[in-house]
């Protein structure tokens, strides 16, 4: 019996804007080739990263499987790391499909007009003191991105698989099914046994419907961006709702905006 | 109106992987995120696990790192670069953090921290309690 596909929606927030700032993260993350775009050019831009292709940002010399290697320190450590693989096309998926796998094809693919509503443009001024943020201050790239001819980079591409939200089961197996503090309280149920996360190149990305479809068998860890990416959204609610700054923590990850010290001075604000 | 950030920003504590209780720097962020991961151990079956992977293997990560902190423009981004940073080890972690404009604090041992990046510019005096301590795993 083959086990069905399973399919999820990235979730969607009630304002525009806000929606596809939920989605453009997390699908940019993953893969997609649709309105994310806008939000990957727009890092893109910001970070000055040069070539942004594919494998922009990896780290010399991988691609090649992994091997021992000594750090300059005196320990062994795996490297290079793994380059991930396109994986077979979906059954169903065709070439222009607005469906996509999350490995692209690198040399200019068809061209692709998407339906989805473009991110909210930010206004010409705001209430606060802080820039704009990043996700919302987009404008230019969001007319660009239904005929880019690239693929778009993706995280798990431009780490060289190192970012994998394909380890849940993984990491359900090394008995993190639970909370640090269940975990120190009671014994982890885990397996124990190590398993590989098969990684993302089976999965497809729906940027129209905002669906992610998994492969049998291959289960989606949010563990990885969940967190930064609602402190992210939370403090460009903050900032959309007329906040002259905000600091947000969600348990190790945080984002801070618009903050002032007054040249160093005064009590610092708690949001 | 829109414009260049206010002088300053907002402290933000880095958590010391060796001491709870205690921070190993302070950070101002202006317009940034921040995500901290460090290794917290348990055992399954006697052996001793934890929860950063290697995504190739499954088996926890030994790769000389016991926290890394990344500073990026967005929380998510910092996030990311975190994990891979920690499976990538400190001999790669340096430019790969710093490929997507990030900037990271790399803890090998209580001896030896390093700063990547424009990490160092991020550090705020320590006379004063941050507004946030959360950057703890």
């Amino acid at each position: 019996m083959v086990a069905p596909k399973r399919r999820f929606f990235v979730p969607v927030l009630p304002a525009v804007g806000l929606a596809a700032v939920a989605a453009g993260p997390v699908l940019q993350a993953l893969g997609s080739s649709g309105p994310a775009n806008s939000v990957s050019a727009s890092l893109a831009t910001t970070h000055g990263s040069g070539d942004d292709g594919p494998e922009a940002g990896a780290p010399a010399g991988h691609g090649t499987p992994p091997s021992k290697g000594d750090d300059g320190h005196g320990r062994t450590i795996r490297k290079p790391y793994h380059k991930p693989k396109p994986g077979p096309s979906p059954q169903g998926h065709k070439p222009g499909d607005p469906t996509t796998t999350l490995d692209p094809p690198t040399t200019a693919g068809p061209t692709t007009t998407t339906t989805a509503p473009p991110p909210k443009a930010p206004p010409s001024t705001t209430t606060t003191t802080a820039a704009p943020t990043t996700t919302t201050a987009a404008p230019t790239t969001t007319t660009a991105a239904p005929t880019t001819t690239t693929a778009p980079p993706t995280a798990w591409k431009w780490t060289g698989g190192r970012y994998d939200p394909t380890v849940l089961h993984a990491i359900e197996a090394a008995g993190y099914d639970r909370s640090f503090e269940q975990i120190e309280a009671h014994r982890p149920a885990g397996s124990g046994k190590a398993m590989p996360a098969p990684g993302c190149a089976g999965v497809v990305l729906d940027p129209h419907l905002r669906t992610v479809t998994l492969p049998p068998g291959v289960g989606f860890d949010p563990g990885g961006i969940g967190k930064g990416l609602a402190a992210d959204l939370v403090v460009d609610l903050l900032l959309e709702e007329g906040a002259a700054g905000a600091c947000v923590d969600l348990g190790g990850d945080g984002r801070a905006a618009g903050g002032r010290l007054a040249g160093g001075r005064g009590q610092p604000l708690r949001a | 109106m829109t414009g260049e950030p206010p002088a300053g920003g907002w402290r933000v504590g880095v958590g010391n992987p060796y001491e709870p209780d205690q921070l190993l720097a302070v950070v101002a962020l202006t317009d940034h995120g921040i995500a901290t991961r460090l290794i917290r151990r348990w055992s399954v079956g006697g052996a001793p696990r934890h929860h950063l992977l290697d995504p190739c293997t499954g088996d926890s990560l030994e790769t000389g790192l016991d926290s890394v902190t990344v500073v990026a423009r967005d929380a998510w981004m910092a996030e990311i670069l975190t994990k891979a940073a920690f499976v990538a080890g400190p001999s790669e972690a340096m430019a790969l953090i710093a490929a997507r404009g990030g900037a990271g604090l790399l803890v090998e041992s209580a001896e030896r921290i390093v700063a990547a990046g424009e990490f160092a510019a991020f550090f705020a005096p320590l006379d004063r309690e941050p507004v946030l301590c959360g950057a703890t795993r």
